[in-house]
């Protein structure tokens, strides 16, 4: 045998023992935990808070056993019932947590969506997202992401009042999302609503549920803002077990096939199949769907396919282009079909296979509309997704109106025009003030 | 003089930082009766000053202490949160020979919802501006909305005066923010009987605040070697730096 045949056979070796090593690494640790323990993460209320070193933590209905492993991390305040922790515990074979990390945090509700309306001064009831928040002189306001004007989108942090009403702490401009987002702690849950934080959110048929749900668990949502108010697409509880179902995975890779004529049904990624579904978030902003695109897809696995819950495009052979986010009103749509040039609020931008279209029923010249997508250099404007919707969204409106300003998320206007904001612009990158905020803008040398 | 007046405003320091530390609830480990106390070497690590100890550098123009999102206090530093952005903030710091540790707390928001395009950086410049290490990367894939703090070992440069530089930037699309805030490099002496702790939760140094950060900077490096109660390090800093990233897998932005 000579050397380059046992180069060869080594070659073909090391690939195959490392296969069995992988083969039986999953095996170890469960071998290892069978009788005693896994490790589970979750996030939840503080409910009780020991009080004195060694006694038991109270997270979301559960207890949590202290021990010599126990480390408690406090991120910015003395720690005490109502606020939220994330949670590392190990499960032991009676079934009670024996807490490793305790990450203790502020309770504040977090809330991404278009800016219906708000006061002129800033005070009082502001719309975002369908919801009234509350707005005080202590409330802390940012731009630097984008505009926080009406029309525009925003994410607010707040904290929950007893009364069931929400309090802003600090509210920052951000870009256009197809899907509004809530996070906050579960309240209620089953049949057709939940509460988040006391946000109602509807779920349907189609929503996508990942986790199962407890009072007192921190949840996500990612929503849209219908005229009945915020519909989920999924609800992510933030619970993991490696003993509950659907547990994640990822997967990263090329796009070898698609379907013919949407964006819906079965992909080859990596040459694994995967599974799209209407509940599937898709995010196109550093390139589009297209074969040979780079994705990146969070689902879990069943029989011989993954179902997605998340796809990002994180390259495409497109390229990327500038980010565009308009709303208004339907001027112009292809002859046949929904496939081509539109025109919204006197702006041409194409929809094809690659655009999601969220209420496929309602389109109809003047229907109010709101798209985002990229622009390319040779300035074609790419719908990525499109809503039929009013922008002044839905949701309770405040029995009050602090310093007489106007009542927020008012009669929604046949235009889609939001309230008395901003006509609605394209805007391929938000505009944005330098040294909008607090201070004086300074540029220093480098340092 | 000179120097026992410095030595005088340490003691003041740690009597002061004890203080504070005493304070803390007593069940939360390494909270409790540790009588270490500490010296900072970093300026305004918390931003209340008006930040005149940070060099700041934005590449669009963007004032870097904020009141948006602090840690504690009034203020924090803000880098980033615009496309393609590239952000700096500095500091010269002289540190002691022996043992020394960085920390700082940190908070993310992104619009990112995969892989690492946005970064904030920690690293050493030499006082001529030159790269020396990187100390720490952060990025767009660690969890959103939660204080985590940053630990690095700076032991390796003891002895030498060097620049600290805090750098936040991202690609053109998808935003992400990185705020920061109660940056420290405390030197700590021990007490002859020191109680032990074994965490590495930590006590933010709002007690230095109220020493003279000039004359602390000002410290030569052997004042600090030549008492026999400093130590090399608490046994509770981790020599590497550490974060929560990952520690939640779910992700929730």
């Amino acid at each position: 045998m000579n050397r380059t045949s046992i180069a060869n056979r080594r070659t073909r070796l090391v690939p195959a023992l490392l296969l069995v090593v992988m083969l039986l690494l999953p095996t170890v640790p469960a071998l290892a935990e069978d009788n005693a323990t896994y490790t589970i993460k979750f996030s939840g209320v503080i409910d009780v808070v020991p009080a004195a070193a060694g006694d038991p933590w109270q997270v979301a209905g559960y207890i949590l056993t202290v021990g010599d492993v126990t480390r408690v991390r406090p991120t910015n305040e003395t720690p005490a019932a109502g606020m939220w922790a994330d949670v590392t515990a190990r499960r032991l074979a009676d079934n009670s947590l024996l807490a490793l990390v305790v990450v203790v945090k502020p309770p504040e509700v977090r809330l991404k969506g278009p800016l219906a309306a708000k006061p002129n001064d800033g005070i009082g009831a502001w719309t975002i997202a369908g919801r009234t928040i509350w707005f005080t002189t202590e409330s802390v306001i940012s731009q630097r992401s984008g505009p926080v004007e009406v029309g525009q989108w925003v994410e607010a942090f707040a904290v929950e009042k007893p009364a069931g009403t929400l309090t802003s702490v600090r509210v920052r401009g951000i870009e256009a999302a197809e899907d509004a987002e809530i996070y906050g702690a579960i309240q209620s849950f089953g049949g057709a609503q939940w509460v988040l934080s006391s946000i109602p959110v509807a779920a349907t048929t189609d929503t996508l549920i990942l986790g199962e749900p407890e009072s007192g668990l921190l949840a996500q949502a990612a929503a849209e803002l219908t005229p009945a108010g915020l519909s989920a697409r999924v609800f992510r509880v933030a619970w993991q077990e490696p003993t509950r179902r659907r547990q994640p995975i990822q997967l990263t890779g090329l796009i070898d096939a698609l379907p013919n004529d949407s964006l819906l049904g079965l992909w080859q990624v990596a040459g694994q199949s995967v599974e799209v579904l209407p509940s599937t978030q898709i995010f196109q902003v550093k390139g589009l769907v297209q074969l040979g695109a780079r994705v990146h897809i969070v689902g879990w696995q069943v029989a011989d396919h993954l179902v997605a819950t998340q796809i990002t495009v994180l390259a495409s052979p497109s390229g990327s282009g500038r980010q565009f986010y308009l709303h208004g009103a339907i001027e112009a749509l292809p002859e046949q079909g929904l496939l081509g040039t539109w025109t919204i609020d006197g702006q041409q931008v194409q929809v094809t296979r690659q655009t999601r279209i969220h209420g496929q029923e309602q389109v109809h010249l003047g229907a109010p509309v709101e798209a985002a997508g990229l622009q390319f250099r040779d300035g074609v404007r790419l719908t990525t997704w499109l809503r039929v919707r009013d922008m002044s969204g839905p949701g309770p409106q405040p029995t009050v109106t602090p310093g007489g300003s106007r009542t927020p998320g008012g009669t929604p206007q046949a235009t889609g025009t939001p309230g008395n904001g901003p006509q609605p612009t394209h805007t391929p990158q938000p505009s944005r003030t330098p040294g909008s905020g607090p201070g004086p803008t300074r540029s220093l040398a480098s340092p | 003089m000179r120097r026992s007046v410095q030595v005088s405003l340490l003691l003041v320091g740690w009597c002061i930082l004890g203080l504070g530390l005493a304070t803390n609830t007593p069940w939360l480990p390494g909270s409790a009766a540790t009588s270490t106390a500490c010296i900072e070497l970093v300026q305004d690590g918390g931003f209340e000053a008006g930040s005149p100890a940070w060099l700041r550098y934005s590449a669009q123009g963007y004032e870097l202490i904020s009141d948006f999102n602090p840690r504690s206090g009034a203020k924090s530093a803000y880098l980033a949160g615009v496309n393609s952005a590239d952000d700096r903030l500095s500091q010269q710091v002289t540190l002691p020979v022996g043992a020394s540790t960085l920390r700082a707390w940190w908070y993310l928001a992104t619009a990112e919802t995969a892989g690492a395009f946005d970064q904030m950086t920690v690293s050493l410049l030499r006082t001529d501006g030159s790269w020396l290490a990187d100390l720490v990367t952060v990025d767009n894939t660690a969890e959103v909305g939660v204080w985590d703090e940053i630990l690095v070992d700076l032991s390796a440069y003891g002895g030498r005066t060097l620049v600290l530089r805090f750098a936040g930037r991202t690609d053109d699309t998808n935003i992400s923010d990185f705020y920061l805030d109660d940056i420290s490099i405390a030197i700590c002496v021990a007490d002859p009987q020191p109680t032990a702790t074994s965490t590495t939760t930590s006590a933010p140094p709002s007690a230095t605040a109220t020493l003279s950060a000039t004359s602390v900077m000002s410290v030569p490096t052997a004042t600090m070697t030549a008492s026999p109660t400093v130590v090399t390090a608490t046994a509770t800093l981790t020599p590497q730096w550490t974060s929560r990233r990952g520690y939640l897998p779910y992700v929730i932005r």
